[in-house]
């Protein structure tokens, strides 16, 4: 079978869940303790879709408040993009937007994914409440804790990726 | 070869001040040769440095786009384990030319304790302005349940007030009822009477604006029937002065013809509110007089007609075609009375527009007055209480589950 390898890259504000989901994604495991990112962790997942293997690389980078202020070099080569906020923490969504016109403008034509994170710490009214609060809408609402749709964002962009 | 000797020697003193390993790769990808610092990579001499490492997988395409006006790529802080060597790095990645041939220099500079230093500033910043963040929002939210929590009392005080204001409103209409009740006519001054009666009266609201009344006097009967304009607490009102009225007109006027109870009434009515011409309110009314010794009824309506059935047919007597008191402007109502002789079996019908105007039926339509007719023709000849039973039924039935459309009130008089 074919194989091809993909730069993926989470990118949000700190503390939001990037380590965590990637965590969650590839080891099946989650740590309650938030040790920040410094710079850059790479993980590897193969994902297998049906006549294809793709390897993902997924770059966890360190959150900033503001994504003007990640090295640029960390950017090179992505392949796909996934945003990660706090669905606690407003000021985490707050600047989508803007971010994703920076994003958008540095990589063109790369697909990406919206994750609203920390599900599991919120009642469906708070939900609902936060959901109308969003700037933009946002298909993916995951929990790096539960493991709620975690392998969906992944699946989505491998799709999204390699156009399938 | 001996060239690129040249070259690793001059990179490796400058960086000889700093802790690195580099390792030179060709175009393919070939590893050539390293420093082995960190990590002894002389087996994979001459193996692709690409399926070595996930950070050169990743940006192969990136370092093959390398050319001479960029010809450096620098990654600070990765934090992947170099070989055995745990730790945070900062890569240098450069493309070299030398005679027309392309090489790469991958310069692994290890930065740990710079780099532990900031990562302690990062997570304190990080955890500061997270738990500020979680704490403004959590006052936030409390203030917001305060508001919406004092807001709930607010209007549930204010619900508690309402009830309350209804339920004292209430009580004084069912008092007023009380009034009303007793104020109408008992079944005794008609006790004696040579003719058995029945009285239909149910009120829209607790109070009604139709009401009837009777008095014996010497040999004759006096029956009204009266529908004022309005129901519930106005038109109660209004009952209680036409009813006033026609106390004063009987007992102390002593005036027995339906014609001049039915003038004087108009009379007084338009005196009553002659200063106030905000009130335009009247009444529709029905008078009979029964005289037993010469066994006659007379007749006079104001806008409301008498019925009545004779050997099974059905009458009809039609009023004038204005009401008591109402607007000023009608000048001159001449009201006029109809004297019949009675007969054995007559049944006479005095009535307000309650029941025919009664919304009902499958359709939500007017129960009408041609089906009232043809209801009291059919139940005539029954005793007085079975009538006013089918009566009732009839309506509760067409009604259905609606509201009552306004007061209703028919009286029947069977000889
Ligand atoms: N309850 C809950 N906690 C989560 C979830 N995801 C992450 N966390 C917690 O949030 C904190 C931050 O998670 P990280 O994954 O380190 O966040 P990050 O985005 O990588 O942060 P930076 O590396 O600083 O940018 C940690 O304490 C995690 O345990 C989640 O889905 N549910
Ligand atoms: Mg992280």
């Amino acid at each position: 079978m074919q194989s091809i390898s993909k730069k993926v890259v989470l990118v949000g504000n700190f503390g939001v869940g990037k380590t965590s989901l990637t965590r969650r994604f590839v080891f099946q495991k989650f740590a309650d303790e938030y040790l920040t990112t410094l710079g850059v962790k790479i993980d590897k997942k193969i994902m297998n879709l049906p006549d294809l293997e793709v390897n993902l690389i997924i770059w966890d980078i360190a959150g900033e408040v503001s994504q003007t202020k990640v090295p640029k070099s960390y950017y090179l080569g992505a392949n796909g993009i996934i945003y990660v906020f706090d669905l606690t923490r407003p000021s985490t969504f707050k600047h989508i937007s803007e971010d994703l016109d920076y994003i958008k403008q540095l990589l063109p034509n790369v697909p990406y994914i919206l994750a609203g994170n920390k599900k599991d710490l919120l009642s469906e009214e708070e939900l609902k409440r936060t959901i109308s609060e969003f700037p933009i809408p946002c298909e993916y609402l995951t929990s790096a804790k539960t493991g709620e749709c975690v392998e969906e964002i992944f699946q989505d962009l491998t799709k999204k990726m390699t156009n399938r | 070869m001996s060239k690129i000797h040249e070259v690793l020697i001059a990179y490796q003193q400058e960086y000889l001040s700093q802790w690195c390993q580099f390792i030179l790769f060709d175009q393919k990808g070939d590893i050539l040769v390293s420093s082995n610092s960190f990590s002894d990579l002389h087996s994979y001499y001459g193996t692709s440095i690409y399926q070595l490492n996930f950070f050169l997988e990743s940006l192969q395409s990136v370092i093959e786009t390398l050319d001479a006006t960029q010809d450096e790529l620098f990654f600070p802080r990765m934090e992947i384990p170099f070989g055995e060597k745990t730790g945070v790095f900062d890569y240098t990645i450069k493309r070299i030319e030398d005679q027309n041939e392309i090489y790469y220099v991958w310069i692994v500079e290890d930065n740990t304790a710079h780099n532990r230093y900031l990562s302690l500033v990062q997570q304190e910043r990080n955890d500061t302005y997270i738990e500020n963040e979680l704490l403004q929002l959590k006052t936030q939210n409390q203030i917001l349940q305060e508001e919406v929590e004092k807001q709930t009392a607010d209007i549930q005080e204010q619900k508690r007030l309402i009830e309350k204001q209804k339920d004292d409103i209430l009580d004084s209409i069912r008092y007023a009822q009380r009034i009303q009740q007793a104020i109408l006519p008992t079944d005794k001054v008609l006790e004696s009477a040579i003719f058995q009666t029945f009285i239909f009266y149910m009120p829209k609201d607790i109070v009604s604006g139709d009401f009837y009344w009777a008095r014996q006097v010497g040999g004759k009967s006096v029956i009204a029937v009266a529908d004022c304009t309005g129901h519930g607490v106005p038109g109660a009102f209004m009952s209680l002065v036409g009813q006033n009225m026609l106390e004063t007109i009987l007992i102390e006027q002593k005036i027995f013809y339906p014609k001049n109870i039915l003038e004087s009434l108009d009379r007084q009515m338009l005196q009553l509110f002659q200063n106030d011409n905000r009130v335009h309110d009247g009444m529709d009314i029905t008078v009979v007089v029964i005289d037993e010794e010469q066994k006659t009824i007379t007749y006079a309506g104001a806008k409301r007609p008498l019925y009545f059935v004779r050997d099974a047919n059905f009458q009809e007597i039609k009023g004038a075609p204005f009401a008591i008191g109402g607007h000023h402007l009608v000048q001159g109502k001449n009201f006029t009375e109809f004297e019949l002789k009675i007969q054995p079996n007559d049944v006479f019908y005095l009535f307000s527009d309650g029941y025919a105007d009664q919304f009902g039926g499958d359709s939500d339509k007017k129960f009408m007055i041609r089906n009232f007719k043809n209801l009291l023709l059919k139940i005539h000849h029954l005793p007085v209480t079975m009538q006013q039973e089918i009566l009732k039924e009839n309506l509760l039935a067409w009604r259905g589950s609606r509201k009552q459309t306004d007061d209703i009130l028919v009286v029947g008089l069977q000889f």
